[in-house]
């Protein structure tokens, strides 16, 4: 009961414009005022602000978030389109496969959905529409490729999800490897699919010679080297994924040194806007931390995974439940947050199920990461939507058939969970 | 929808407004201070982990202290003296879809209400905050010398909470002070 | 302010610890403790509990009872070196062989009167009511075998903090710092050379997959943890129910003990059965080891003698102590 009161005061805090992390720990702490009193207040919130943020775990998530400001600011993903662009450009849609391959490299360096939408919808977008593109397949798919950024690793929200389910942050992360180029696969065949029903949509393509293809791939090496400085150094071991982050954010700095782009204001933008969002993202973690003792002290963990599990049905029906309701929250709840306040009475009852928890991080993920593209919060869209000056309504239509492309691939990871523990599975043989 | 805070920028118009717009500046100054000693820590942070690598694979020697230091005060560091600046500038993500239909009067309410509950938090915070400050100091808490982490005392860490959160309650009472004193121009993004 | 535990005469305390289900801890000493005192009590003293982190993490949890969010839990010295520096003496090489001899001795230096009750646990407002301790603390490696303690010399190995990092740092290896959870892969991929641990800890996080290698009685030191309780809700008990929860706090740290010895043996088991090579310290090697533990204890007092600890009177007292339980074993033989 005491449960339900304190989600509606978060929801109403929300509403009034509370920011997400400082709701849920209002919240967590009037939770807390009505279990225990005021004494237990202030005695959660002597250890808990300290105990939510010096986590050593949760490092990378700023570094990885400082490493991809300094690609932004390097100016390379200019290059990147470009460069994908003369490889596929003989093809009807040769744009937007440059793009979505343009954000599929991005994303291998950027750990942020709606940061990687806004790099691309400059980068990416505008080019489209220049050279003839659909507005609405312009945009739409710009902003879903940008999901494509929490999936590929690094991604900052599977971190979170690691941390969360205490698994290997290595593993969760390299598992969204596979998944991610699923993903992009499955994006472009739904861009051929768009432009064959309705061939205007998309420009012809031109030729370009073997000596412009060759040469473009210099702009891709720095990108590609960088991914593998951060990926492959988590996978092959050589540093933890804390170490890998900050390999990846030198790495950065060394792009933006090598690209003549390293200023003094560069430098100090890249560092303002990484504090700004990791502050952000910790404050989240900070009051899930909060209302998570309050939830504790209610039992109600324990109450629903007993209840659940003692219903009459299949697993496969509750894990597809599940999946609805992720879907559902992601469509008015920030991502982090979704996961702060779910993974810790939801795992539980996963694994119960005899499901893995690296296989169901990866689907929540992107799945929670559907609401970032789709009405009413959908940030990226939001984003996309400014930067092109179009209709946010526009891009949410655009964003439709990929959207639903990405609910095929989830239900794909439904149907053959092995197609996401693959790779961290490989990580374990001796 | 979706979208960051807005940051505020007040004009003053009498001679209070005067003395109140110093005060403002005045708490601005020390939270970019504060912001700076927090970028300071992330590239510290950043630098630390690639010297710790470095030293690990090529002289086989780890820092060692790196771990407990980045957790109890790089971390914390940049979390908390940033986390005052980072509500003026509107970096936290808010949900405006109810905000957006509402008309001002109500707008301006809903905007007091929220500011003065996140007050009531940054107080307990600050509160609490002390009291561990406070514990930690009296009975002398420190790491013996020679072990993993530095032999600091603890209290020089446990301190980042209450100095975050008194430099936010000083922030969310300046916004309140700030909105009832001073006609508003809507706002254009602060610089830092 | 006293907290309110009381309810038509039955008082309920809440319980949590770091320890996931089925772990030693938490069913030999936990359960036992929580068990027995229900029993001795006649059913007047419940127990809300919590679990495997769930009201916070193991550094976490001296605070958390100390400020009433819960009234008895875990506490571990070495997670909390700053706050309980001197009951670091329990966790140094070379003493203790046995848990039950260990945790009995220790036992007695952290109750009312002793050493380690005065100076870390009073001042704290924490009564232990329950000492664990888990012996043995050996080398694990992936690929270099370890014989003799220059064997150590510029290894890296995962260590859990407190003493234990003294312990390798004073064999000549590194200690480096990481999440368990990070453990096995760093192991595995050559990230650190191996880690050292109690045997009993080796199998939750599957090492036995990743080490090649390991030492049998190389005594490289302890980990002892306590569950005590909250002494403002201690004093809310009346005499009876403390004198129950004392007697329980006894009889789970004999059961405890007994479960982590087995737990010991079992996990050496276990690492022989997946092939790892287990390299047994003879009598002989035994002296090469006690001289390199020497400096170490030395060292130790040295460090609490910096921050103005008692470390010299701990060390004394405990093996002391260690000597008396030992000569009480025998006579009950
Ligand atoms: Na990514
Ligand atoms: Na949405």
């Amino acid at each position: 009961m005491s449960v339900l009161v304190v989600l509606v005061v978060m929801l109403l805090l929300l509403l009034i414009r509370v920011p997400v992390g400082f709701a849920i720990a209002i919240a967590g702490t009037f939770g807390l005022y009505l279990d225990g009193g005021l004494s237990v207040v202030v005695g959660v919130l002597q250890s808990a602000p300290a105990a939510a943020v010096s986590s050593y775990s949760l490092s990378p998530i700023p570094l990885f978030i400082l490493m991809a400001q300094f690609v932004v600011a390097s100016g390379v993903m200019d290059d990147l389109f470009r460069a994908t662009q003369v490889w596929v450009g003989r093809i009807r849609g040769g744009a937007g496969i440059a793009a979505t391959g343009a954000g599929a490299m991005f994303a291998a360096v950027s750990g942020s959905s709606t940061a990687a939408a806004a790099t691309l919808a400059h980068t990416s977008t505008t080019k489209m529409i220049d050279a003839g593109y659909s507005t609405r397949i312009s945009t739409g798919l710009v902003a879903v490729v940008g999901t494509l950024a929490a999936m590929v690793p690094p991604s900052i929200i599977l971190v979170f999800y690691a941390i969360l389910a205490e698994q290997s942050v290595g593993k969760v992360l390299v598992a969204g490897f596979l998944p991610g180029a699923l993903v992009t696969l499955a994006l472009i065949a739904t861009l051929m699919v768009l432009i064959k029903v309705n061939p205007s949509a998309a420009p012809p393509g031109q030729r370009h010679a073997w000596r412009d293809k060759l040469r473009s791939l210099t702009s891709a090496g720095p990108v590609l080297a960088l991914f593998a400085l951060v990926t492959g150094t988590v996978y092959f071991g050589v540093a933890t994924p804390t170490e890998a982050a900050a390999l990846g954010a030198v790495g950065g700095f060394a792009l933006l040194v090598a690209r003549k782009r390293a200023t003094w204001a560069a430098s100090k933008h890249a560092i303002t806007e990484t504090i700004s969002s990791s502050v952000m993202i910790l404050m989240i973690i900070l009051g899930a931390h909060i209302l998570g003792y309050f939830i504790t002290s209610t039992r109600v963990t324990p109450t629903v995974v007993d209840w659940v599990a003692s219903l009459d049905v299949a697993p496969i029906v509750i894990i597809v439940f599940l999946a609805l309701c992720y879907v559902l929250l992601g469509f008015f709840l920030d991502q982090i947050a979704i996961l702060a306040l779910t993974v810790p009475v939801v795992l539980p009852l996963v694994t119960e199920l005899g499901y893995d928890p690296i296989w169901f991080g990866v689907l929540i993920v992107l799945l929670a990461e559907i609401g970032l593209v789709s009405p009413p919060l959908g940030l990226n869209v939001f984003v996309v939507a400014r930067t092109a000056g179009r209709p946010a309504a526009e891009v949410f239509w655009g964003a439709l058939p990929f959207v639903l492309a990405v609910v095929a691939v989830a239900a794909l990871f439904i149907a053959f969970p092995e197609i996401v523990l693959w790779i961290p599975d490989t990580m374990t043989a001796e | 929808m979706t979208t960051t805070d807005a940051p505020r920028r007040t004009r003053p118009e009498t001679a209070t407004a005067r003395a109140g717009s110093r005060v403002l500046r005045a708490a601005s100054a020390v939270e970019r201070a504060a912001f700076a000693v927090a970028a300071g820590a992330l590239v510290t942070m950043t630098l630390l982990m690639v010297v710790e690598i470095a030293m690990r694979y090529f002289i086989a020697s780890p820092i060692g202290w790196n771990f407990g230091f980045i957790q109890d005060y790089l971390l914390p560091g940049y979390f908390f003296l940033a986390l005052a600046y980072t509500v003026r500038t509107g970096a936290h993500v808010t949900i405006d879809v109810v905000y957006q239909r509402c008309p001002a009067p109500v707008r301006a309410a809903m905007t007091v209400i929220a500011r003065v509950l996140m007050l009531g938090l940054s107080a307990l915070l600050l509160w609490a905050g002390l009291l561990t400050t406070h514990d930690a100091w009296s009975s002398r808490d420190i790491p013996p010398p020679g072990g993993a982490e530095l032999s600091i005392p603890t209290w020089t860490w446990h301190v980042l909470v209450p100095v975050g959160a008194a430099l936010l309650t000083v922030r969310l009472v300046c916004d309140l002070a700030a909105r009832r004193d001073v006609r508003r121009d809507d706002e254009k993004g602060d610089d830092a | 302010p006293a907290p309110s535990l009381e309810s038509d005469g039955v008082y309920t305390l809440k319980v949590a610890d770091s320890y996931p289900v089925g772990h030693p801890f938490a069913e030999a000493g936990a359960g036992v403790l929580m068990e027995r005192a229900r029993e001795l009590s006649g059913g007047r003293l419940r127990f809300d509990y919590f679990p495997a982190e769930q009201m916070g993490h193991a550094a976490d949890l001296p605070s958390l009872i100390r400020s009433g969010v819960v009234d008895l839990g875990s506490v571990a010295p070495a997670y909390v070196p700053a706050e309980l520096p001197l009951s670091g003496v329990a966790d140094l090489p070379g003493l203790v062989e046995d848990s039950c001899t260990g945790s009995v001795a220790v036992a007695r230096l952290m109750s009312e009167g002793g050493v380690l009750w005065q100076e870390d646990f009073q001042p704290k407002n924490l009564r232990p009511l329950v000492v664990g301790m888990i012996p043995d603390y050996e080398v694990l490696t992936g690929s270099r075998p370890v014989h003799t303690p220059q064997d150590l010399r510029g290894l890296q190995l995962r260590s859990s903090g407190g003493t234990i990092d003294r312990a390798v740092e004073g064999f000549g290896a590194a200690p480096v710092g990481m999440p368990a959870t990070e453990m096995y892969e760093a192991i595995s991929r050559g990230t650190v050379d191996g880690t050292v641990l109690g045997p009993v800890s080796a199998a939750p996080y599957h090492l036995e997959e990743v080490t090649r290698y390991a030492t049998l009685g190389a005594r490289l030191g302890s980990f002892t943890m306590t569950y005590s309780i909250n002494e403002a809700a201690w004093e809310v008990l009346p005499e009876d129910l403390r004198d129950a929860l004392r007697r329980a706090g006894q009889e789970a740290t004999r059961s405890l003990c007994a479960a982590l010895q087995e737990g010991n043996a079992e996990g050496r088991q276990t690492l022989r059965d997946a092939g790892v090579r287990i390299q047994r310290i003879d009598e002989a090697q035994r002296e090469a080891w006690n001289r390199a533990t020497a400096p170490i204890h030395e060292q130790w007092t040295a460090n609490m003698a910096d921050i103005g600890r008692p470390g010299a009177a701990a060390l004394r007292d405990l093996k002391d102590e260690l000597r008396r339980v030992e000569r009480e074993n025998h006579d009950d033989d």
